[in-house]
């Protein structure tokens, strides 16, 4: 039997997968996991030509299209027939989903000028599963403006291909083994501000050039993420050492990195499948410099991403989702219990989160098309600041999304890059009258 | 191109100063413009509004009615008459009035939520007293009480709104109206109980609150003792 008689429609509904099953518990009117994915082209983008490409990568990643339901046990996801209508932009991305802008659809397609962006709730994917449903869409795009077809990738899917079971598992139980860790951590240092106003998440992103932040991290003898990691924690220490509450100052600084397990095992799930180090620096302990922390993080991320110990971190989650007692619960009973102990760990084990998607690779056809991409991680429901960052065409974004208007952390970051003598251009969310 | 002078980075065209540190810049040869597009538009996403508060209200009393008709139907078929049933329904409003009122009224003043909570109170014990024949009981303890409760609750509301006060002049206003509340419940349980009205316990509980009331009040206006006892209390 060959490969494409093997693969199946997609299924009616879906069980969430083991990490996407703290968020519908959590999530509220004012606070939902979303984040954000975009492309900038070089031109701008036709909003009916768009709509075309969603619905055919929408037949190709038919689970990107599901709905999230309520079970008697288990928040669910189910097949549904209507798809997103292709929505302007915002100044404010990553608000929560709203049912009646949205519909039940758990993401949304925006367009401002030349740029797509696609805003999704963590409950159907992590940001490579995302990375693949923004690309596919994108190239499919290109392909119904342009003409040519883009060559498939690993991030970029063959439309004409079927959708395969392997795009939606749950990897996480399929990987898990008996052995884990325990989950508890030492709280960590919790960054502080004024509130911002309302319904806006601030965005400010620092763009440069990836071959200087490259040749510079080589120059420390690291990569470009502990590079990244090390100046975002430095700027952490310093404001942790100027805060006025001793109690608070005695705490770790604490970088949460998420980890794309797919580097580990051969999964092809388009769903989540990541799991996270959060990095801490005890600067209660003694003085640290830039140096130090650079070594410490390339240390200890190098020990902490381990196959055995990353395993052993996930492995928990799915021990504790397998419980007889939390299955058995009732829905309404296990989200308060959820809820509790998100309110109670989720956040406090970290002070800021960066992910770093890396270097995307486009397919030839796509790159030249391509002038930017951003990734912008929506506010968290405590942590006021968080980091993401995408490099591509030879530039990296580093966005810095937060929901306090002191711009103290980006401030330090990037100003300690351009005294590294990297050349940093700076730009934002900020509405801008007169 | 422009670059912030204090943090050493390049804005972006659409930047009028630095999204970092607010400075201003000022480049003579290149005046800011507002750029044709800008990176984000100016529409801005609102969130879903917070809790529809008129429908939970409404809802809740739905969901409470619902016991309500069930026990007034069952008391009227059973025995033909409201004998039980009123307690129950009273109690169901009682608990409306005490809890669904200040989750979701928004009410402008506290004032207000202390006479809904009394007079709902009182309207309850006078069912119970209208159904067990002791109106008398009602007239001359129950009411009398309950306005002295209100009027105190209400006085200590007011004393520690005033932010303008003093914490500690306030904490001593609130000393003196518990004492003057503790004084007339015994005039009252007094002339409810027919005896003449001679101050007792009262005197024992409102001597000490008067003077930590007055303590405050000199600890208040005397600088240095302020500062000795912060120096010798400090945690």
């Amino acid at each position: 039997m060959s490969t494409r008689q093997r693969r199946l429609r997609a299924p009616e509904w879906l069980q969430l997968d083991n990490a996407g099953k703290i968020y519908p518990a959590t999530r509220s009117q004012d606070w939902m996991a979303i984040y954000r994915l975009s492309v900038t082209l070089d031109e701008p983008v036709d909003r009916a030509l768009l709509g075309r490409a969603l619905q055919s990568t929408l037949k190709r990643l038919p689970t990107f299209g599901y709905r999230l339901r309520r079970g008697l046990f288990w928040f669910y996801l189910e097949q549904q027939s209507t798809q997103p209508q292709i929505q302007d932009d915002a100044a404010n991305p990553c608000m929560p989903l709203s049912r009646g802008r949205d519909g039940h659809h758990m993401f949304r397609v925006r367009v401002h000028d030349a740029r797509i962006a696609v805003e999704i709730f963590h409950v159907l994917a992590d940001a490579t599963g995302t990375m693949t449903f923004l690309l596919t869409l994108t190239a499919e795009y290109l392909r119904l403006r342009y003409g040519p077809r883009i060559p498939a990738t690993a991030l970029v899917l063959d439309l004409r291909d079927k959708p395969d079971p392997s795009e939606w598992e749950d990897s996480f139980p399929k990987y898990a083994r008996q052995a884990a860790r325990p989950r508890s951590e030492e709280a960590a240092y919790p960054l502080r501000g004024t509130p911002a106003e309302r319904d806006y998440l601030q965005v400010v992103t620092g763009m440069v050039d990836t071959a200087a932040l490259a040749q510079r991290a080589r120059g420390y003898g690291v990569s470009v993420n502990t590079y990244l990691a090390a100046h975002i924690l430095q700027a952490l220490v310093d404001i942790a050492r100027q805060d006025k509450s001793p109690r608070r100052a005695r705490k770790p600084v604490k970088l949460s990195m998420p980890v794309n397990l797919r580097r580990y095992y051969p999964s092809r799930t388009l769903r989540n499948f990541s799991s996270y180090i959060n990095m801490p620096i005890y600067q209660s302990y003694g003085e640290y410099t830039f140096e130090d922390i650079l070594h410490q993080v390339k240390h200890y991320m190098g020990y902490e991403t381990g196959e055995q110990l990353i395993n052993a971190r996930f492995s928990g989650n799915v021990h504790a989702e397998q419980s007889r007692l939390l299955r058995l619960a009732p829905l309404f009973l296990k989200s308060l219990v959820l809820r509790l102990m998100y309110a109670l760990t989720g956040e406090r084990y970290f002070t800021s989160v960066m992910s770093n998607l890396g270097l995307i690779n486009l397919p030839d056809g796509m790159a030249r098309r391509v002038k930017r991409m951003d990734f912008i991680i929506g506010g968290g429901r405590s942590n006021p600041v968080s980091i993401g960052c995408v490099s591509v065409n030879g530039h990296t974004f580093i966005n810095f999304s937060k929901t306090i208007r002191e711009a103290t952390l980006e401030q330090r970051v990037f100003s300690a890059l351009v005294r590294d003598g990297l050349h940093v251009v700076v730009e934002s969310n900020r509405r801008m009258t007169g | 191109m422009s670059y912030c002078v204090h943090c050493g980075v390049e804005l972006a065209v659409s930047e009028r100063d630095c999204p970092l540190c607010g400075t201003e810049v000022v480049n003579p040869r290149c005046a800011w413009e507002r750029p044709e597009q800008l990176p984000y538009p100016e529409t801005v996403d609102v969130k879903d509004a917070h809790i529809d508060r008129r429908y939970a209200r409404q809802l809740v009393a739905m969901v409470m009615a619902v016991p309500a008709l069930i026990v007034l139907l069952v008391d009227w078929v059973d025995g033909g008459g409201l004998r039980w049933s009123p307690y129950v329904v009273g109690a169901l409003v009682l608990i409306y009035c005490w809890v669904v009122v200040p989750l979701l009224f928004k009410l402008s003043r506290p004032y207000a939520y202390v006479a809904v909570d009394f007079i709902s109170l009182g309207a309850y014990l006078l069912l119970i007293a209208a159904m067990t024949g002791g109106l008398n009981w009602f007239v001359q303890l129950v009411l009398p009480l309950l306005a002295l409760c209100g009027a105190a609750l209400s006085g200590a509301i007011l004393a520690l709104r005033r932010l303008e006060w003093p914490l500690l002049d306030r904490m001593a206003l609130c000393c003196a109206i518990l004492g003057i509340f503790l004084l007339l419940l015994e005039v009252l349980i007094s002339l409810y109980a027919g005896v003449p009205v001679r101050l007792a316990w009262s005197i024992y509980a409102t001597i000490p609150l008067d003077v930590i009331a007055l303590m405050m009040l000199f600890v208040e206006r005397n600088k240095r003792m302020k500062q000795e006892i912060r120096k010798r209390l400090f945690l």
